[in-house]
């Protein structure tokens, strides 16, 4: 059965990108445009993993998603969360493990190291 | 020209001159008559402006276009002009709008060196003259107190200028407003202890979400907004009493709203509005105690506005005033063109070895026969 991937990022372009990097990879692909969808959608689908932007307009940004994910029982440690940050300063990266992320990945990212951070995380 | 005509173009801020095919001066608005005067002609007759009417007539450009015009003989007196040109309403003329080179430019240039040099001639004097003498005065001594009071006004002013100006500067740091609210409260302390006011935090759980832009800046407004609180609480007569602000934080929708809450001297409903007028003083008398240079709020304001917020002011028949700091949450809408074109490059510096990578995967899945 193959995993699945949420993409939660608010940028239409980059969805695509990440979707077109992955569809090779025989992944179950499913996508939010805000924070709010996603995590309404991880709690629906309880993906293996989330790829979730940092800076989003709206209700909820990255961080915040991380955290109320990690904070579930259920699902804390059933999903691996990799935020997709703009910036990769030192005081991102410590808010993204204060949130409980599992890992990050710095735009603009190689597709390649995205492939394979999501193989390493999916094999733990 | 009719004078209505005339009179709605004199109100136009920019520069509008009306040309004729000849280069001849048909009509020149308030603002380039005294921006330029006596050179109204000179610049109607400025060959980069001929050309440009001699090329829109013949069909050669369409309008509008986009005209520099570089004015003055020498270095010290040379303007640049930057301005459209446009079809007049008449069909036969030609409209040049001067965006740049005009007096208000001079003038908002001038205030900008004015408060460079407060910053420079002013501030930083103060700042070497507390150190010096530093040791000799304790951290509350009054001379040290009237010196700090003088650089917090200076930096206000430098302030209103930088924010109203065109280049403030926003940043997207991601800011949880508790921290921010505790951190400008903890700088007041000494103030409201002095005034016996004291604080209480309302609302503002985990949950919250945070906002982002520029902390230096939202600082300076939510400092801005308390210290009025503060210095605008009734000062109570017994000893056993303090005054109290009360901040509250609430979410609504996609907006967050930190309410700044004080029972003080009051304010006539119909002068509300004034308060967010830099250097209206809201009809107070200058003898007032609250005596201010009444910056503070429409910097604040300023400061909101920029984030795409805002602030509101209510007072209530109790003599509570209420300050409603409103931002939106979350990371601001982006141009995200620079980026994307980035994550593109990326992708195709790494397609060749994905095709590579896929072709393995779909060989391993299908082996030859």
């Amino acid at each position: 059965m193959p995993a699945t991937i949420l993409i939660v990022e608010d940028q239409a372009d980059i969805r695509k990108l990440i979707r077109m990097t992955l569809e090779f990879e025989e992944y179950d692909l499913h996508e939010a445009d805000n924070g709010a969808e996603g995590f309404r959608l991880a709690q629906a689908l309880r993906p293996d993993l989330i790829l979730l932007d940092v800076m989003m307009p709206g209700e909820l940004d990255g961080y915040q998603v991380c955290e109320k994910i990690k904070k579930l029982p259920d699902l804390k440690d059933k999903i691996r969360v990799v935020l997709l940050t703009a910036r990769g300063q030192q005081s991102d990266l410590e808010q993204g493990r204060k949130a409980g992320c599992d890992s990050y990945l710095t735009k603009p990212f190689s597709p390649l190291e995205l492939i394979e951070k999501i193989e390493e995380l999916l094999a733990v | 020209m009719a004078s209505a005509i005339q009179y709605l173009l004199d109100s136009i801020k920019d520069g509008i001159m009306i040309v004729n095919l000849a280069g001849k001066l048909v009509f020149a608005n308030q603002s380039a008559r005294q921006s330029f005067p006596g050179q109204l002609q000179i610049i109607a007759e400025h060959a980069d402006l001929k050309k440009a009417i001699a090329d829109a007539a013949t069909g050669k450009v369409n309008l509008p276009i986009n005209v520099r015009l570089s004015i003055g003989t020498d270095a010290l007196n040379r303007t640049t002009l930057v301005g459209t040109l446009i079809p007049a309403p008449n069909n036969v003329d030609y409209v040049y709008i001067i965006h740049a080179g005009l007096r208000s430019d001079e003038y908002t240039n001038s205030l900008h060196n004015f408060f460079e040099l407060i910053r420079q001639e002013l501030r930083q004097p103060i700042l070497d003259f507390l150190k010096l003498i530093a040791p000799q005065q304790s951290d509350q001594s009054p001379v040290t107190d009237h010196a700090k009071e003088i650089i917090n006004r200076l930096e206000k002013l430098i302030d209103v200028v930088e924010i109203f100006g065109d280049d403030a500067l926003i940043s997207d740091d991601r800011i949880v407003v508790k921290d921010l609210v505790t951190d400008v409260w903890k700088e007041l302390a000494p103030l409201a202890s002095n005034r016996r006011v004291e604080a209480s935090l309302v609302g503002f759980n985990t949950d919250l979400p945070p906002i982002y832009g520029s902390y230096n800046w939202l600082r300076r407004a939510v400092r801005e907004c308390l210290e009025n609180a503060i210095i605008h609480s009734r000062q109570e007569i017994s000893n056993s009493l303090k005054s109290h602000v009360e901040i509250r934080a609430k979410q609504s929708g996609q907006h967050l709203m930190v309410i700044v809450r004080n029972l003080g001297v009051g304010l006539l409903p119909k002068l509300a509005d004034r308060v967010f007028l830099p250097f209206n003083r809201a009809g107070l008398p200058k003898a007032s105690p609250t005596h201010g240079m009444s910056i503070g709020l429409p910097l604040a304001q300023r400061i909101l506005e920029l984030h795409g917020g805002q602030i509101r002011i209510n007072h209530s028949n109790d003599s509570a005033t209420e300050l409603t700091l409103e931002l939106p949450t979350g990371a601001p809408q982006r141009d995200s063109t620079k980026l994307d074109i980035q994550q593109a490059q990326r992708y195709a510096e790494d397609l060749a070895k994905l095709m590579v990578r896929r072709k393995k995967r779909t060989t391993s899945m299908n082996p030859p026969a």
